[in-house]
């Protein structure tokens, strides 16, 4: 498979602190890659190099064969590079079916074919009862698969997931789940930034670890977490288990 | 249907203007239909997008000023008028990208600032714009063509089909992808960003709409009242004026700001008639009503008015269950 998304040697510094040293690595076409590591890491720092928030120091990142540098947010999402938050974003002032259906409307897609589109997405995570409601008096998880939603309607390449899976309840979780692998199946790739083992364990197919800025280990889940460098940064000596788990 | 009401709207409004009577009351209507249409143009940038400016007359004395110049000179007030509103675009295109990146009151700030500059520029340039003493136009006879009239209903008639043409302009604006955009803009910037929205193309769209339509009502004003003055155009308590109304009427309202033009005009001539202008009562009476306003109800008249619906019919309710 050839990659759709290469970093080469990306560094991002805030003052003295350095947050990201000499990144590298690729996501494939079609394929899902995790991304962990303990808070400070440098994950979300990462993902809002990619999505041009943040200029990186050094380095550079090429999407579809075209390098990024320079283009700002809007433009690589309309590329298909997109993203959502750790905390939820939602259009207060519209319903949840209109603030999905932005992502469409970029797409050039009428009024009318976006709401319809929206609806379906909303449907794909199990979200169909709160089309029409104001996101004012949603849940948090419901407000994050809104704006899943949202970048959804862009007919992403790639989906930057930065901790999407936090705080969402069971039933929510296993819909999102199953909506990630639908997509991907049908070519769509992810970057899974997340916290939650069992969920990249399930997703990732790939697996990367960083630590302090810097990649430590890459490679199978399944072999990365139960290298002794992963467990001693990330997951902590005393639990160990959850390695083997 | 909204286009269909706020037709008909306008109908009854122009016809009732006509008909009355006394030239006090028409000139009192037609201060509130030019405040109407100001803070309504006001309420496409700072309504729609949060961010509030301070520096809408620079639009109403660019407009106005660019107009009587260039009638002074012999151009017709219908190409000088375009050519105006064209200047207060491209200068709502200048303030716009340069305050791209500023929010709440530093956004705020910056419009208060080019407002002044824009004063400054009309009090120096003097030879041009007349300096303090402003350009009077002078005319005895009727001139659609150069926008002179003697009867002063017929810049009612003008202002008001302006109003009515603004306001359903934000109606489609409103339910149009650039009202989806805006909307995603107004919760969080980075979202809208992140969707594909390109903010600083739609911010800055946004201000140059809300601009023109500022600067429309600015070349029909200056004919209007026949004088050019740089205290009125160009000065911070227009601004406040244009900010003030919009905000009392509520900015979450399509009529809001016609609402809060209405209040805003009315109490003024009744606080005059009842005080006169001299003691400065009209000027306290309103403020202490506007303060009033904003604390009772942050969200405006119609907000106020729209509770006041809700608790009558559960009252209804109540008594017929």
């Amino acid at each position: 498979m050839s990659a759709l998304l290469e970093l080469s040697d990306i560094s991002k510094s805030f003052g003295a602190v350095r947050s990201l040293a000499r990144v590298s690595f690729a996501i494939a076409d079609c394929g899902i890659v995790g991304l962990i590591g303990p808070n400070g890491a440098g994950k979300s720092t990462l993902i809002n190099v990619l999505t041009g928030v943040y200029a990186p120091d050094s380095g550079s990142v090429h999407f579809a064969g075209r390098e990024l540098t320079g283009l700002p947010t809007a433009q690589r999402a309309r590329l298909g590079l997109v993203r959502t938050f750790q905390r939820p974003t939602p259009i207060l002032d519209m319903s949840c079916v209109e603030g999905v259906m932005i992502g469409g409307l970029v797409r050039g897609l009428t009024i009318a074919q976006a709401r319809g589109e929206a609806l379906d997405t909303l449907a794909l995570l199990g979200l169909r009862d709160a089309a029409d409601q104001s996101p004012r008096k949603l849940p948090t998880g419901h407000l994050k698969l809104i704006d899943f939603a949202r970048v959804l309607m862009l007919a992403p390449r790639l989906v930057l997931l930065d901790e999407l899976m936090a705080g969402l309840s069971a039933g929510e979780l296993a819909q999102v789940l199953a909506a990630i692998e639908e997509l991907a199946e049908q070519g769509v790739a992810f970057l899974v930034v997340e916290h939650l083992m069992d969920v990249i364990k399930r997703l990732a197919r790939h697996l990367v670890v960083l630590e302090a800025g810097t990649i430590v280990a890459e490679g199978e889940p399944n072999e990365v977490i139960r290298d002794p460098r992963v467990i001693e940064a990330y997951l902590g000596k005393e639990e160990t288990d959850l390695a083997h788990a | 249907m909204r286009l269909v009401v706020i037709g008909v709207v306008w109908a009854i409004a122009a016809v009732a203007g006509v008909a009355i009577e006394s030239d006090y009351l028409v000139s009192v209507a037609t201060a509130m239909v030019f405040l109407g249409l100001w803070a309504q143009s006001w309420n496409v940038l700072s309504g729609l997008t949060g961010n509030i400016s301070l520096g809408h007359s620079a639009f109403v004395a660019v407009a106005a000023y660019v107009t009587v110049i260039l009638q002074q000179k012999g151009l017709s007030p219908l190409i000088g008028g375009v050519l105006g509103v064209a200047a207060a675009v491209v200068l709502a295109a200048i303030i716009g990208a340069a305050t791209l990146r500023l929010r709440g009151p530093y956004f705020t700030l910056a419009t208060l600032s080019a407002a002044a500059v824009v004063l400054s520029l009309i009090l120096h340039y003097s030879d041009l714009t007349g300096g303090p003493s402003g350009i009077a136009i002078t005319f005895a006879h009727d001139a659609p063509l150069e926008l002179e009239f003697t009867n002063v209903r017929a810049y009612y008639l003008i202002a008001t089909a302006l109003l009515a043409a603004v306001t359903m302009f934000i109606s489609l604006i409103r339910h149009s992808r650039l009202g989806f955009y805006v909307a995603a803009i107004k919760s969080s910037e980075e979202a809208a960003a992140a969707a594909g929205v390109r903010v600083a193309l739609v911010k800055v769209t946004v201000f140059c709409l809300s601009a023109a339509f500022t600067a429309l009502g600015g070349v029909v004003y200056v004919f209007y009242i026949g004088f050019a003055d740089p205290n009125f155009l160009s000065g911070l308590t227009l601004s406040i004026q244009i900010a003030l109304t919009a905000v009392v009427g509520g900015t979450g309202y399509l009529v809001g700001p016609i609402v809060g033009a209405i209040f805003y005009e009315a109490l003024d001539a009744a606080a005059n008639a009842a005080f006169g202008a001299a003691g400065g009562w009209d000027v306290m009476i309103l403020g202490f009503s506007v303060v009033a306003i904003v604390l009772t109800e942050p969200r405006g008249l119609c907000e106020m008015a729209v509770r006041l619906a809700r608790a009558i019919a559960d009252r209804v309710q109540s008594a017929t269950a």
